[in-house]
């Protein structure tokens, strides 16, 4: 299949109408930061490409029925900058303000980070520590699914023909909760990340945590929650003695999770993931109120 | 075959492109404008960086397509009418920043736009700002003293600036 058209949406509904026509030789297009790479290689091979990056219907941020609700055409350096986003979801802020580079967070849209479905997504895990819900929309009909559910494999999510993801939502953190993102790269910049971990956490008056969600990019065929590790530290003190067991858990586990590997997980990434989870969980804390 | 209207450097365009056709293809083949460098197509390097709407973006993942309607800054829209050279210009020149010049026209890009939002950035909000444009040659250390001179002379004589 050769590309033969490509139209700038005026409107989501258009959009839709579309895409629902062939979905098998239709894709839609936003910030290309992947997918125009794929294309060049033939990867994906469109009749027809559909751009949504300007759509008004998917580029926002509010906050409304405490909620926050993201358009899926928001691009990372807008969720990098947006007040709503510091206060409500700070990791997801330091998440987005680490994609790429100022070019790629230019254009590279968080809708884009979901539906490329690599294990390495930024923004993938802080939004799993948030618990997040996304929104398909087709021409007939809209779905609503834990974001936690829609990873099928690598690079592959459960997104039907005829749907465009529109919408990411999630509950903003109030007092006593924190989330905390630490992302480990080769470089600063223009990085992939080799580990990344979001931590949510919600602690009482004696700075026992009472919820805990913890999840992981690059350590599995897609981002995923840690719930074994979760188990050591929820309904416990946040004390050294308790992270510190934490810590060494999540280093055993993952040596025995990435047997048969190249050596350089395999050997590097039990012993990394020390200090990148301690990370996490100190800015978690710090957010929620704990020193 | 699909036509599109955009302004390049405050002049308007209106060109038939192939669909596929990537923004850089546009300005470097279809313009002629070839200060625009393509380093690695795939946004992983910065050379072929423009400033699109405000923002600097890799023109190497934008489809021409989409810059239907925009307003594009290359660097050959840098220096004035007359020839002479942006401040931005002249203080890489100045400071010893510029070896081969491969990665030159996006970094010079990257730093309007770094101080289009930012008059007044740190050293290290200077090197974010440039982080998306790599270049093999210099070390980056004279750009970051390129960019802070350029900051240092736009202001008002006495005005503190701590870099």
């Amino acid at each position: 299949m050769a590309l033969e058209n490509v139209i700038k949406a005026q409107t989501l509904e258009q959009s839709l109408g579309l895409l629902a026509e062939q979905p098998d030789a239709t894709m839609v297009i936003a910030g290309g930061t992947d997918l125009i790479t794929k294309l060049r290689e033939k990867r994906v091979t469109p009749q027809l490409l559909i751009d949504i990056s300007d759509l008004p219907e998917l580029n926002y941020i509010t906050e409304t029925n405490g909620e926050i609700q993201i358009g899926a055409a928001t691009i990372f350096a807008e969720i990098a900058r947006n007040p709503l986003i510091r206060q409500g979801a700070p990791g997801l802020q330091v998440a987005a303000r680490g994609v790429g580079s100022p070019q790629i967070r230019n254009r590279g849209t968080i809708g884009g980070n979901i539906c490329n479905g690599s294990p390495a997504a930024d923004t993938v895990p802080p939004l799993l520590a948030m618990d997040a819900t996304v929104v398909f929309q087709s021409r007939e009909a809209t779905r609503e699914v834990a974001l936690a559910s829609i990873h099928l494999d690598k690079g592959q999510i459960d997104i039907r023909p005829g749907e465009i993801l529109t919408q990411i939502k999630f509950k903003p953190l109030s007092s006593h909760q924190g989330l905390g993102y630490c992302k480990l790269g080769l470089r600063r910049a223009l990085a992939i990340s080799i580990i990344s971990i979001s931590i949510y956490v919600e602690v009482d008056m004696a700075q026992k945590c009472t919820s805990i969600r913890v999840a992981s990019g690059s350590l599995g065929r897609f981002p995923q929650r840690e719930y074994e590790v979760e188990n050591i530290i929820n309904g416990n003190p946040l004390t050294e003695t308790v992270i510190q067991a934490a810590t060494e858990f999540f280093g055993q586990q993952l040596q025995a999770r990435l047997v048969g590997r190249p050596p350089v997980e395999l050997h590097y990434k039990p012993e990394a993931i020390k200090s990148v989870f301690k990370t996490a969980l100190t800015e978690a804390m710090s957010v929620a109120g704990i020193y | 075959m699909k036509t599109i209207t955009l302004t390049v450097n405050q002049q308007k365009y209106t060109l038939e492109i192939s669909e596929d056709i990537r923004l850089i293809d546009l300005l470097r083949d279809n313009i002629g404008l070839t200060g625009t460098k393509e380093g690695c197509s795939e946004g992983e390097c910065g050379a072929c960086s423009v400033i699109m709407n405000g923002d600097i973006v890799a023109s190497c993942l934008v489809l021409a397509f989409q810059a239907d309607n925009s307003e594009i800054i290359t660097i050959e829209g840098m220096a004035n009418l007359d020839g002479s050279l942006h401040p931005i210009q002249k203080a890489y020149l100045e400071e010893g920043a510029v070896q081969c010049g491969f990665c030159l026209p996006g970094m010079v890009l990257a730093t309007k736009a770094l101080l289009d939002a930012n008059p007044k950035p740190t050293r290290a909000e200077i090197r974010e700002g440039l982080s998306g444009n790599l270049c093999r040659c210099t070390g980056y250390s004279k750009m970051v003293d390129a960019v802070e001179k350029v900051v240092k002379n736009s202001l008002p004589r006495g005005t503190e600036y701590e870099a």
